[in-house]
């Protein structure tokens, strides 16, 4: 196998390592994570063909994608993308309510998950879905307060893309009820153990970097509790402290960042 | 009977024939017209991924492109694209507030360049011509607190990805001067479009126009020409437009098309009147 590139939203890269990072450690390969806070599927796109600008994808390269949420709208700001997530919480109510329609986020997300699978078909190791893509239930209430809700028509364009829609897994990340990472921080992100627990049914992983995801896990969560702490801000630099400290051969050498600015001419 | 899909903005489909109806007619394909008045280019790209991955095109068909300019954001409303044009003239949707808050040169500059290589990537080889009816980098800032030019990130990332674009003809005269010598609209005109495809598309393809071709556009051009006093309300062109083609040109009426992809069953095509 040749270099390994990840794509995704916060669950692909974030304050400490996730399942592209575990998957990383156990191919023990070149490693490239392109996943970003709050991006969406089209952002996703864009970002998977940035990767193939800046590294030339060659046929040993492997593409590992979580999709994300259908609701997010990406903007590039400056020198990278927006980590803005929804456009619920992004636009005001009155301008979606307005400028908002469901159609647009069916055909964008469609068309850009179609393109990338025709595009990259064959670099395609694993891609699933961190959010089910029946976008009506997500966000389920702001929905149903736009008048031009058309449940049946929005399902019939679902059902349309679909023919040509890859067929990939839900992970069901948001369905973990994991309402305290690490059991201790206000953050519901799925924690290292809960990531470990979902790229295991990706792919079969050595027992090795089970193991060591393990330790790993166990030492966070000791070293938080122990601190007492609870804020995102100090348990990042915790983390990434112990990472760059204790898993320098594993984690370390795969925990860095692409950004979008990164490797420009 | 083959079919030609035509895509772009209002330089490609609009109230009087373009480039793409002389072409379908002179090579006696079947249209389908896909350009929409405002259309962006990522607009344009969903459009050439749907007709390709939806209906499909079959090898005897053609497909050509007339990419538009980079200040527009597409959106679909209810059941079509809707053409909104640049984000700086439609206050309606965007304004102060929001361009403040979300535009970026970057963020203009990346998605036209992804979207507009992603169709060559994907369709290259099926694209029979593709041009651009505006200079690439274009900057058509009227936002008053957006200095002019792009920014410095926005050239660096060009930089980096601007040789993703595909070389094509950039028709920067598109514009210069009003529709048939008086109308108050600036799009290019008849003999504007004939001349594109005269020396543009056809050389590029290979093809010489028929002299029929030649002698019915000019001659509807010359009409909208003479007919200075029936366009007497600038507001009402469009449709004044459409009411003289429909009048004077009922055969030329019938050839321009609105396709539609039809989003699901029961979405009918906007219609030309």
């Amino acid at each position: 196998m040749g270099r390994l590139f990840t794509f995704g939203c916060s669950f692909t890269y974030y304050a400490w390592p996730t399942w592209a990072n575990i998957a990383a450690v156990d191919k023990n390969c070149e490693f490239y994570n392109f996943g970003m806070a709050g991006i969406g599927n089209v952002g996703i796109s864009q970002r998977i063909l940035e990767a193939d600008c800046k590294f030339n994808f060659t046929k040993d390269d492997k593409i590992m994608i979580m999709w994300t949420s259908w609701t997010r709208e990406d903007k590039i700001i400056g020198y990278d993308y927006e980590a803005g997530g929804s456009i619920f919480g992004k636009y005001p109510t009155a301008w979606l309510k307005n400028n908002f329609h469901y159609a647009d986020i069916i055909v964008k997300n469609s068309n850009a998950i179609i393109a990338t699978n025709q595009m990259y078909k064959d670099l395609i190791l694993w891609q699933g879905a961190a959010f089910k893509n029946d976008f009506m239930e997500v966000g389920n209430i702001e929905f149903n307060s736009f008048k031009d809700y058309d449940k049946e028509f929005y399902n019939s364009l679902i059902k349309m893309y679909d023919a040509k829609m890859p067929k990939y897994e839900f992970i069901g990340f948001e369905e973990s009820g994991n309402k305290f990472s690490f059991d201790c921080l206000n953050d519901s992100h799925p924690d290292i153990l809960d990531h470990l627990s979902i790229v295991n049914k990706i792919i079969p992983l050595k027992q090795k970097t089970k193991d060591i995801t393990v330790e790993l896990y166990n030492e966070v969560k000791q070293t938080l509790t122990l601190k007492k702490c609870t804020r995102m801000e100090k348990a990042q630099k915790i983390i990434t402290n112990i990472v760059n400290s204790n898993y320098k051969d594993t984690f370390a050498k795969a925990y860095s960042y692409e950004a979008l600015s990164s490797r420009i001419t | 009977m083959n079919t030609l899909y035509t895509f772009g903005c209002s330089f490609t489909q609009y109230h009087w024939p373009t480039w793409a109806n002389i072409v379908a007619y002179d090579l006696g394909m079947k249209l389908k017209n896909y350009g929409q008045v405002g259309m962006g280019n990522f607009g344009i790209a969903n459009r050439i991924l749907e007709v390709n991955e939806r209906i499909g095109v079959n090898p005897d068909d053609m497909l050509m492109v007339l990419w538009s300019s980079w200040d527009r954001e597409d959106r679909l409303k209810q059941k079509q694209w809707r053409g909104e044009g640049s984000v700086f003239s439609n206050d309606e949707i965007y304004g102060t507030k929001w361009l403040r808050r979300f535009y970026d040169d970057s963020d203009k500059v990346m998605k036209n360049v992804f979207w507009i290589h992603s169709v060559n990537k994907l369709y290259g080889d099926k694209l029979n011509w593709q041009g651009s009816g505006f200079d690439y980098y274009r900057n058509d800032t009227f936002f008053e607190e957006t200095p002019a030019g792009l920014n410095q990130d926005a050239q660096d990332l060009i930089k980096t990805y601007g040789h993703l674009m595909p070389e094509v003809y950039h028709w920067l005269d598109a514009e210069n001067r009003n529709s048939f010598y008086h109308m108050a609209d600036a799009h290019p005109d008849v003999k504007k479009h004939l001349e594109l495809v005269q020396n543009i598309i056809y050389p590029t393809i290979g093809k010489i126009l028929r002299k029929e071709t030649v002698e019915l556009f000019t001659e509807v051009q010359k009409s909208f020409e003479d007919a200075k006093s029936f366009f007497n309300k600038p507001n009402d062109e469009p449709q004044l437009s459409i009411k003289f083609l429909k009048r004077k040109w009922p055969e030329v009426y019938k050839m321009l098309d609105r396709s539609d992809l039809h989003l699901a069953d029961g979405t009918k095509p906007i219609g030309i009147d």
